[in-house]
Order: C-alpha cells, then structure tokens, then sequence
C-alpha cells in the first residue's frame, strides 16, 4: 500500500523507478531516476528505500557518492530525514498511539515500514527535538515511544 | 597525428549522427535541403547533405544551429557529447566506502539512464 502510494508520487514527480540487479545497493538516485534493488524482499522495505530517494530527489544536488566528505555525508542525513517526516511523520506518531500502539514491533506494522526504519526515525527526533515535542493537545515521548494527551 | 585521428573522428561521428537523426525526423536529404534553403535563404542541394553525411565536407558552422532546430535535438547531441548526470546519490549499508565492484553497478545504472535519455 505504502509502496504503492509512493510509487504514484514520484510518478506525479516525473520520476523514473526501475527494480533492477544493483549488487549491494539498496537504491541509487541518478538526476530523477531511481533504481531499487529487485532483491529486496518485503514492501515495507521497499518502501523505505524508495522515500530515501525521493528525499535524495527533493534535497540532494551533485555527486554525492563519496561519502567520506563531510558536505556529503550531510546531504545524505539530509535526504533521509525528508524520508523519516515522509514516512513517520508526527502526527502518525500521535495516530498510531490513538490506535493503541505500544511498541517499535506495533508502528512498524501500522506505518508500513521496516522496524529498523523507525529505530532511525526516533533516533532523528531525538537528535532534533529531545526527549519529547509537543505537538496540538498532545506531547510525543520519544523514549519511551509515545504520545499523550496534554491534561 | 592524434590530433588529427581526433578530429576525423568527431567528423565521422557529426556525419553519422546527421544522418541518423535526418532519417529520424522522416525528411529525405533533399527535404533537409528545402527546410534550410527556406530558414536560411541558402542554395543547398541535395548532394550538399549527401556530402556532410558522407564526411567528404563538413557543416557550414553557420548553418549548425538551424540544422539542430530542424532535427530538433541540441548541438552536444549531433556531436555525440554524452552529458553526464549532475546529481547522484547510492544507499549502502551504512557509510561504507564504494568498491570497484559497486562503482561498476553505478556506471552500470548512469549508462542505462543515458541510453533510455536518447531514445
């Protein structure tokens, strides 16, 4: 579903996705086209990867493929932060608690993505707005995960 | 000696690229003529583009542009200049540094992306 729904987003883009043999990678952006490795087995995966590269789309400019270089590796964090607000926004994070969701296990399942994802998205809102955030009527914990109402 | 290799090399390359994309757009080489005679006010004859797709002569470098407008492709492609992508991006399994064996699949993907942009 998930998968799905970004596919139809980078298509209203103009963006090229092709599952293709790309050996270790995962995914690769070249100037609006997008491999994704065939190999990949779950959606949820698949679709993780594909918001990394529509983040790449959305953020990244020139040849970033070394990675040893500080500029890079930033516009790197870059792109996959745009995927962890795409795709693990906050207020999903204050719906999914609505819906009784307890635990990494239980998010991963409602959003549709890989576990291993959310644990990078929490690790980005801890970096980026410490241990809570408050949001509307609610305020996010994000250790331990979860959101309540405001009293 | 290279140098001039080179430059027959790039004359071959205009020659073939000229007839290519001529019998792409459907015109015969005597409607090439008619179309730039008509845009340029010129004189050309059929044997004239015969002779640039041949390599015998090369272009009037003043009749380039109008030639690319009518075949409607730019000068880089008529020259068989390959642009390389501006902006590229890999996922690996955290920050590792690329092999041999990846940059390959890269080039590999920068080629197949180049080839789908010319059709």
């Amino acid at each position: 579903m998930l998968y799905e729904e970004l596919l139809i987003e980078a298509n209203h883009e103009g963006l090229n996705v092709y599952e293709r043999n790309i050996g270790n990678f995962k995914g690769l952006y070249v100037d609006g086209n997008i491999a994704l490795n065939h190999a990949i087995e779950t959606r949820a995966e698949k679709a993780c990867v594909l918001a990394e590269e529509l983040g790449h789309y959305h953020t990244t400019c020139g040849n970033i493929l070394d990675q040893s270089k500080a500029v890079n590796r930033k516009q790197e964090r870059r792109a996959r932060a745009w995927a962890y607000e795409r795709l693990v926004s906050l207020p999903s994070l204050i719906d999914a608690s609505k819906h009784g969701i307890r635990n990494r296990y239980e998010l991963a399942e409602f959003l549709g993505v890989s576990e291993r994802f959310i644990e990078g998205a929490i690790q980005y809102y801890r970096e980026r707005h410490g241990l809570y955030r408050e949001m509307g009527d609610y305020i996010i914990y994000f250790e331990p995960l979860g959101a309540l109402k405001k009293l | 000696m290279d140098k001039i290799d080179s430059m027959d090399r790039i004359k071959m390359t205009v020659a073939n690229n000229l007839k290519t994309y001529r019998l792409k757009k459907n015109l015969t080489q005597k409607q090439l003529a008619d179309e730039i005679n008509l845009r340029l006010n010129t004189n050309l004859k059929h044997n004239t583009i015969s002779a640039w797709e041949n390599g015998t002569n090369s272009i009037d470098t003043s009749m380039l542009k109008t030639i690319c407008d009518i075949l409607e492709i730019d000068i880089n492609t008529l020259y068989g200049v390959k642009q390389m992508p501006t902006t590229i991006a890999a996922h690996l399994p955290e920050g590792t540094e690329l092999t041999n064996e990846e940059m390959k699949q890269v080039n590999d993907f920068i080629q197949f992306i180049i080839s789908k942009r010319d059709k």
